[in-house]
């Protein structure tokens, strides 16, 4: 009986134990800068304009969307619309406004269509601003961003396309490109983030992608020492675009950051345009002939480039990650074309592996010599590139 | 006829386990084979079982040198008969019985119908015919044993070899036995070769006696002239009595109480031996 | 019991398991992760064997006939090698708890493997991987052999013991240093940890043609020596003294054990359990008498495996269709035989007590 007792209690010390640091909340602290005096602009606004004003180094692109004397409605940064009354005194911006909790905004005057906006920067937190990432945080990024820690190698290449390269003062191991990137100091490695590198790196945001840490632990860590982590999620094309703007945001390169991206959409549009027979595509990640091959699905990013080349995605799924599928499938499905995912570092066997195989003989894309090794960071990496990975898809599936 | 001629064996380099042994044993001899612990008696018998190799010295069964008659036809002038069997999986008392009849069956010959009335007749004598169809694990030691030697009668030997065949069992199965081997001896003429812990159960069966001491035979002759004092001084510790079975005649021994002032009495092995 | 009714016990045995072998493979030709329907399953092996010259649609021609059984030829070859190992090391180590690994086959074979890859990686890249890593890891298992025999030769003779115990150190160390090469090695794991757990799911005729030869000797020498074994397997001492020659007979016994083992483990990794459990339940049928253990094992190891193989790869089908979740990966087959094996050796040795 006493045994029994004893090794209920010991239970329930340990189940205890393991709930306890889940309930202990993190007390985050908001106030990050000395008290400077506020600072105020006075600007004047034509409807329909858009315009980037600066207040305390940073960026406010206000537009100026109906005028119905006495209320206005605004635009702050592209976002949700806020609708102003002109008075005299100083209104908080309530948080309709994302990211922008220290921002007073007044409408001052209002003649036909021009509106006069007195803007004043408040409050102990003028050093930072918020912006919402990927996962719904409201990150606390600095206002001025000197110092970058990039966990991701599409976030690598986003940050150098932005031409913020030199300002990154650490990496993940697998950040490659372009070839610069490879003297930056490593702070991350497959193992996990390296702590002690990055604290001493002392950055000023670290921007990572969800997908390389799916299970929040390089996050968790990084977040108990009080670090400001910005977290993508990128599982689309569209995605991409959306990210390469804000990393112009969190960076103050937003109109870079426009450039690339209209860049980058004209070059898509010009691939969406283009006539195809919506062949059937199948995207192998790796076969060696031996195991039973792993394979990218409707709902990875292969399966996006795919779709927006004009092919049709040879594996439905919707896990957003590569599966295994047997090499029947593969001869069930026929594939009319096969791209098989290729790295210059550590080559993989897959295309030499499928066209050896004598059960795959007799499949379409073998038959018709259209199985294709394309460099796997043009496809599975969500940075600028991607476009590049989806003209050579397109290559192949249009006519 | 056996003759083993300047045998000499060590288990390693160092010491000699048997020292220039020399026997001749007739057919139809049963010969008894005693001596301290170590004397290299169970060494004698592997060595003519041909569990151990045989390098320094000469013997010849029949004529022929032992090294060079191929191991199957030895089976069938020799069977053993250890002292102890651990069986591990679940043969029947039948099957192992059986397993004597290798040697005179080829590679894919199934036990035949004379295989199996031979296999009978052993049984039906060692008297474990009853239990033919029971597992060989689950016999008891005295059960066990004379499944063993039903199945050295089925090789249809000329020689048997026993190495102390009856130490695990109780008086009963001993006596049994060594009955039963000793008809063999004197009906089939199956010459015995057997290694006895208890010199009064060899006094009482065999026709001969070796004495063995130190890896050498130091007395060799019929029990009642092998059994004397001065013979037993050189392998026994203890002073001994002698004396003569009253309705058998053969020699037996008892230890001698050792005078001392605690009168202790050194006891006599036969017990459980090593 | 008299000699006809043994007879007549043993055919029928080796009767119904050849049946039972026989109808495995044909149900098991007709699952898999592509749905074919029974008839034209039927129709294609009819059309193959006696040359019909019929077409069919969505490759399921070759879905059956060059993908599907081949699997099953080699799940068949390779339960019937892992069995009869696995009974011969049980007799010749009088140990019903042995398998056919137990003298080092697998981690010399996993070590060959992996010793292979890196080698084909650095030096021998033109030729693919799938015809460097059986012939590596057939020299990796059948060197690991002679090795422990060499160390356990004592006076020309090999005692089994020393076998054993020579076996389980150079089994830790080859395990170790495959782990860390495994570890260090950049560049895709995958196939190595697959081919670890035993993989049964990219055979090719080519497979089979090489195995099949192999594995028939191996197996024939092991059914032919199995009186010997029989003797060996109440001692040693015994056998020797009922006129088997000991030393030549181990000999043969365990080059013609590790021979199949060697070529089960080159080609499909390291599969546990089956060389461990076929026999002994095989032993509780139809007794220890190896002349009947060996062929019945044998079979009943190549039905185990057929199952056991469809079940491995239309694992992720059957959990989709029982919890509604869609399927991610393919089991590997040792994954499978460990699942069934693991609880089965334990109640074993439970019941051994």
């Amino acid at each position: 009986m006493k045994t029994k007792k004893f090794v209920i209690i010991i239970t329930l010390i340990i189940i205890a134990s393991a709930l306890l640091p889940g309930c202990i909340e993190s007390n985050e602290d908001d106030n990050g800068g000395k008290n400077e005096p506020p600072i105020s602009v006075t600007e004047v606004l034509e409807l329909n304009e858009s315009k980037i004003i600066t207040i305390d180094n940073t960026d406010y692109n206000f537009t100026v969307k109906k005028i119905e004397d006495p209320t206005v409605i605004l635009a702050l940064n592209g976002n949700d619309s806020m609708i102003m009354l002109k008075s005299n005194e100083p209104e908080e911006t309530d948080t309709d406004f994302d990211g922008v909790n220290d921002l007073e905004i007044n409408v001052t005057e209002i003649a036909g269509s021009k509106v006069t906006l007195d803007l004043r920067s408040t409050g102990s937190a003028s050093k930072y601003r918020y912006i919402t990432d990927d996962m719904g945080q409201n990150v606390k990024v600095p206002k001025k961003v000197d110092k970058i820690v990039s966990m991701a190698p599409s976030i690598t290449e986003i940050l150098f396309a932005l031409s913020v390269g030199d300002k990154l003062v650490g990496r993940d191991q697998a950040s490659n490109y372009p070839a610069s990137a490879q003297d930056i100091d490593i702070v991350s490695t497959y193992e996990g983030v390296d702590m002690e590198m990055l604290l001493v790196k002392d950055p000023d945001i670290i921007i990572m992608d969800k997908s390389l840490d799916f299970y929040d632990t390089n996050y968790n860590k990084m977040k108990d020492y009080g670090l400001n982590v910005f977290r993508l999620y990128p599982r689309t094309i569209i995605d991409v675009l959306n990210n390469i703007e804000t990393i112009g945001l969190v960076t103050n390169t937003l109109p870079t950051a426009k450039e690339l991206t209209d860049g980058l959409r004209d070059r898509i549009d010009t691939v969406e345009t283009r006539e195809t027979l919506k062949p059937k595509v199948l995207y192998v990640i790796y076969y060696d002939g031996t195991t039973s091959p792993w394979v990218g699905t409707s709902s990875t990013f292969s399966g996006d480039l795919i779709i927006t080349a004009g092919g049709k995605v040879a594996v439905d799924d919707e896990m957003g990650i590569a599966i295994q599928i047997t090499v029947e499938e593969i001869i069930s499905l026929n594939p009319d074309i096969i791209f098989t995912s290729q790295d210059d570092q550590w080559p993989t066997p897959s295309r030499d592996a499928i066209l050896n195989d004598e059960a795959l003989k007799d499949v379409n894309a073998v038959k018709n010599n259209l199985v294709i090794d394309v460099n796997a960071d043009l496809v599975d990496r969500p940075g600028p590139r991607i476009v590049d990975g989806l003209e050579l898809f397109s290559d192949y599936i249009a006519i | 006829m056996l003759k083993i001629k300047d045998l000499t064996f060590s288990y390693d380099k160092s010491q000699d386990v048997l020292k220039n042994v020399n026997i001749k044993i007739k057919k139809g001899e049963f010969v008894g084979i005693v001596g301290p612990n170590g004397c290299g008696k169970t060494t004698l018998v592997n060595i003519l079982s041909r569990v151990l190799e045989q390098k320094k010295g000469n013997i010849r069964l029949n004529g022929e040198d032992l090294n060079t008659i191929p191991q199957n036809e030895i089976a069938k002038l020799i069977a053993v008969v250890p002292q102890e069997s651990m069986f591990e999986f679940e043969f029947t008392a039948m099957e192992i019985v059986l397993m004597g009849r290798l040697p005179y069956l080829a590679r894919f010959q199934l036990e035949g119908k004379r295989d199996r009335k031979i296999a009978e007749r052993a049984m039906k004598k060692t008297q474990c015919w009853q239990f033919r169809d029971k597992y060989i694990k689950n016999l008891s030691g005295g059960e066990k044993q004379r499944v063993i030697v039903a199945r050295a009668l089925t090789q249809e030997p000329e020689y048997l070899l026993l190495d102390e065949p009856t130490s695990h069992l109780d008086m009963n199965f001993q006596y049994e036995i060594l009955d039963l081997i000793a008809e063999l001896n004197k009906t089939k003429g199956v010459t015995i070769i057997s290694v006895f812990h208890d010199i009064n159960l060899a006094s009482k069966y065999c026709t001969r006696l070796l004495l063995m001491k130190d890896g050498r035979i130091i007395a060799d002759g019929p029990p009642k002239t092998i059994i004397n004092r001065k013979n037993m001084s050189k392998i026994y510790e203890f002073n001994i009595i002698l004396k003569r079975h009253p309705k058998e005649g053969y020699k037996y021994i008892l230890p001698d109480i050792v005078n001392t002032t605690n009168n202790q009495i050194i006891p006599i092995l036969p017990t459980i031996s090593q | 019991m008299p000699q006809a009714k043994v007879v007549l016990k043993w055919s029928t045995t080796l009767f119904v398991l050849v049946i039972a072998i026989v109808l495995s493979a044909i149900v098991c030709l007709t699952i898999g992760s592509v749905t074919i329907p029974a008839e034209v399953v039927f129709q294609i092996l009819i059309n193959r064997l006696f040359d019909q010259g019929m077409t069919f649609e969505h490759g399921y021609d070759v879905i059956v006939w060059d993908l599907r059984l081949p699997g099953i030829l080699m799940a068949i070859l390779v339960g019937v090698a892992l069995s009869t190992a696995g009974a011969t090391m049980q007799g010749l180590f009088r140990n019903p708890l042995a398998d056919p690994f137990v003298i080092g086959v697998s981690s010399g074979g996993a070590f060959g493997a992996i010793i292979g890859l890196i080698v084909q990686q650095r030096m021998l890249s033109s030729i693919p991987k799938e015809h460097v890593l059986p012939i590596a890891s057939f020299i990796g298992a059948i060197g690991t052999i002679f090795l422990v025999y060499l160390l356990s030769k004592k006076g020309g003779k090999v005692s089994v013991t020393t076998m054993l115990l020579v076996g389980i150190a150079l089994s830790s160390f080859f395990s170790a240093v495959t782990m860390f090469l495994t570890y260090i090695q950049v560049g895709d794991p995958r196939s190595v940890l697959f081919w670890m757990m035993g993989a049964l799911d990219n055979i090719r005729w080519y497979n089979v043609q090489i195995s099949f030869p192999l594995i028939l000797v191996g197996v024939v020498i092991l059914i032919i020596y199995s009186r010997d074994l029989n003797a060996f397997s109440v001692g040693e001492n015994t056998a020797k003294q009922l006129g088997v020659n000991v030393e030549r007979s181990k000999m043969i016994l365990l080059s013609a054990a590790a021979l199949v083992t060697a070529v089960a483990v080159a080609f499909t990794g390291i599969i546990g359990f089956v060389g461990l459990i076929i026999p002994h339940v095989m032993r509780k049928i139809v007794g220890p008498d190896h002349r009947i253990l060996i062929p019945s094992s044998a079979l009943f190891g190549g039905i185990f495996l057929i199952w056991a193989n469809t079940l491995s790869l239309n694992f992720s089908d059957i959990y989709e269709a029982l919890s509604g979740e869609p399927r991610l990966v393919i089991l590997p087959v040792g994954v499978v035989t460990a699942l069934f094996g693991a609880p089965f050796f334990l109640y074993l040795l439970m019941v051994r007590k």
